[in-house]
């Protein structure tokens, strides 16, 4: 019996001087604990280290807005609004622990939490045990997980149309939609949108680009929301450099210039991130122009007519000049509702974009060779070759 | 696309974003978005008395370690998200190293920055960086692999292009700082998961336990001469030191200063003076030889 009051106060002896000891120098406040075990997914794995408990750091009351979840004899809430981030691929998340009654040990933990996998960022329910000595109490709390490494950009976005009309002269505004391909988290962007110009000298200015979300003062993309025109582009083209770049025929599918816009986001409390859109833009002359230049074309044809003596029947100059600037207007006409319906204009078998000045000139000119001999010749125009 | 074009994309686009290449559209960076204060994570000395100190969200300033006068570098690093910094004098020159990672590309980056803030140089790596550390003698540097375990080294002497594999801390729950030991040809590497300080010999690329028992040891520094290693322990708010010299060396306390919150960054300079980066205070503590804090410095 003596040798058993001896050891027993050696231990508490040496349990005491282990607690005073340097080792511990960061005290052991408490015996609250809070254990999370780790969380399985799908594509992915998050470990949960509760740090120890610190009372200091407890507030008096826990906000409502903060996750909460209540056991037999504690409430413990996770302080969403002060998460961090480590430097090497973990999350800190502050976890409050309240005894129920007012009376106990309240706690602040500092939870590390560290993702592995591809999974992207979701709500998930993590159970949790928290107590005193071996007696723990289970509980269950709804919180967001992060990670660092996505398998896809939990972001996506693109231009209205796979290839954006651009006036060449004026502005114009091009809507760029984006989606949040997040089920649960909302996705905060950032207002400013950075605009990488392929050709610089083909705008006035640098291209500018804006987060425009409907409701004011908010840039939230809300859990799973596509919203056409978030981001508003907005093209001042360089009327000459442009011209420049679109005056020789290009496939009608083809872009003249493609601008990159750096969309920056973070789901709140996760990993910033960068959604890179590229943006293919066609330079556009307005209706007029192109009226203008198949009129041009069809003068210069014309004369061209009239110089090689290739009037037939004897048309004084002037009829066939009308009549070719008739026919030249009609083509275009015609090419224009053809493509804008989905269908090829060809001329002498070459596909040919009625939008484009010189393609255009060009219909003017050979229609004007061509245009006052007959219906018959002026069909053969449209005609694919074999 | 081939493998190369996806390298010139890869390569112009990071090179875009971290606002270095010299074409007008260097802007990114002052683009970056707006952030609250920014807590720092890591500080490292130079021989010259200058501290050089990495915010949270890439801010890089300097810190006259003398009148405490701070100059700003840079307010941010682009879009890729910084997670560990050092600095170093190599010949005549200063310079600073930042392993940067971004979740889209999903690849490290290591910068080279000057004093004046001009980017000089980068590396890829093939996963993302973690922490990273200088041998200035040998012109090497280490970085860390925080999901791997992996650390990889780069001579600054060759034409490397990309770090080559070194040693792999197996079972570490998530590999954090990095300290080199150059004389002694070896390299500490702390698990910041585990809170734990392995030492890995250099020449056999053999590895061991140094110290345990830690909470988070978010950063290290070695002091050569003292043969001490520092650890700055984020989740206990204090500074460890370990005699690397001793035959069963431990973990003692150097330093549980009540300023200190969470301790992320440190660096010892050439007076043996410790300095520590604590991200929730947003300051740089001086700490005397007795671990108080003699100075508070908000970069």
């Amino acid at each position: 019996m003596i040798c058993a009051g001896k050891t027993r106060r050696a231990r508490t002896v040496l349990l005491g001087l282990l607690f005073l000891s340097p080792l511990y120098p960061c005290p052991l406040f408490a015996t609250v604990t809070l254990q999370i075990p780790d969380v399985n997914l799908p594509d992915g794995k998050v470990e949960f280290r509760p740090g120890i408990c610190d009372p200091t750091a407890v507030p008096a009351t826990l906000p409502q807005q903060m996750p909460q979840s209540t056991t037999s004899n504690y409430t413990v809430a996770v302080d969403l609004g002060n998460t961090t981030r480590g430097s090497y691929g973990y999350f800190i998340y502050p976890v409050y622990v309240h005894p129920n009654g007012g009376q106990g040990q309240r706690c602040a933990f500092r939870v590390q939490v560290l993702p592995s996998g591809t999974f992207i960022d979701k709500m998930q329910d993590v159970t949790f045990h928290v107590g005193e000595g071996a007696q723990l109490e289970d509980g269950l709390v709804r919180i967001p997980l992060y990670n660092f490494v996505y398998a896809k950009s939990i972001l996506q976005g693109h231009a209205g149309d796979q290839l954006s009309p651009v006036s060449l002269s004026g502005s114009t505004t091009l809507d760029v939609t984006l989606n949040n391909t997040l089920s649960d988290l909302p996705i905060g962007l950032y207002p400013e949108v950075m605009v990488s110009p392929g050709h610089g000298s083909y705008w006035q200015g640098t291209p500018q680009a804006a987060v425009h979300i409907p409701r004011s003062n908010s840039t939230v993309l809300d859990a799973g929301q596509s919203l056409d025109g978030a981001v508003v582009l907005n093209l001042r083209p360089n009327p000459w450099h442009a011209l420049g770049a679109s005056i020789f025929p290009l496939a009608p599918g083809k872009a003249h210039e493609t601008l990159t816009l750096y969309v920056s986001y973070d789901s709140p409390g996760g990993v910033p991130g960068t959604l890179e859109i590229p943006v293919a833009i066609r330079f556009s002359p307005s209706f007029w122009s192109l009226i203008l230049s198949v009129f041009v074309g069809a003068i210069a044809g014309s004369l061209l007519a009239q110089l090689g003596k290739t009037s037939v029947d004897g048309m004084k100059w002037y009829k066939a000049f009308v009549v070719a600037l008739l026919c030249a207007g009609i083509a275009e006409v015609l090419g224009i509702m053809l493509v804008y319906g989905g269908s090829e204009f060809r001329l002498f078998g070459f596909e040919l974009d009625p939008y484009q000045l010189l393609p255009v000139g060009a219909i003017g000119a050979l229609v004007g060779l061509v245009g006052f001999r007959n219906a018959d010749d002026f069909l053969k125009l449209l005609k694919k070759q074999p | 696309m081939t493998s190369s074009t996806k390298k010139i994309a890869f390569y112009s686009i990071a090179a875009l974003m971290l606002g270095c290449v010299g074409s007008g559209r260097a802007q990114m960076a002052s683009q970056a978005p707006p952030g609250k204060a920014q807590g720092p994570v890591a500080i490292s000395a130079l021989p010259s008395g200058t501290l050089v100190v990495l915010g949270g969200r890439g801010r890089l300033s300097l810190i006259d370690s003398t009148s405490g006068g701070i100059t700003l570098l840079k307010d941010s690093l682009g879009y890729f998200t910084p997670a560990d910094m050092a600095a170093v004098r190599i010949g005549d020159t200063d310079s600073i190293f930042v392993a940067l990672y971004n979740t889209a590309l999903r690849q490290g980056l290591l910068a080279r920055y000057s004093l004046a803030g001009a980017q000089l140089q980068t590396w890829f790596g093939r996963t993302a960086f973690a922490g990273v550390a200088i041998d200035q003698v040998h012109q090497t540097i280490y970085l860390g692999d925080a999901v791997t375990g992996e650390i990889s080294s780069l001579s600054m002497n060759g034409n490397s292009t990309s770090p080559s594999f070194l040693v792999e801390v197996s079972g570490v729950t998530r590999l954090g700082p990095l300290a080199a030991d150059a004389a002694g040809q070896r390299l500490f590497a702390a698990d910041v998961g585990g809170g734990t300080i392995y030492v890995v010999d250099l020449p056999s690329r053999k590895l061991r336990l140094l110290g345990s028992g830690m909470g988070e040891p978010a950063a290290l520094s070695y002091d050569a001469e003292q043969q001490r290693l520092y650890v700055a322990d984020a989740s206990r708010h204090c500074i460890w030191q370990i005699s690397t010299n001793s035959p069963k060396p431990k973990p003692s306390i150097f330093s549980s200063a009540p300023e200190l919150r969470e301790p992320r960054g440190i660096t010892v300079d050439a007076q043996h003076t410790v300095w520590v980066a604590d991200h929730a205070a947003l300051a740089v503590f001086k700490l005397s030889p007795a671990g108080l804090v003699v100075q508070s410095i908000s970069p």
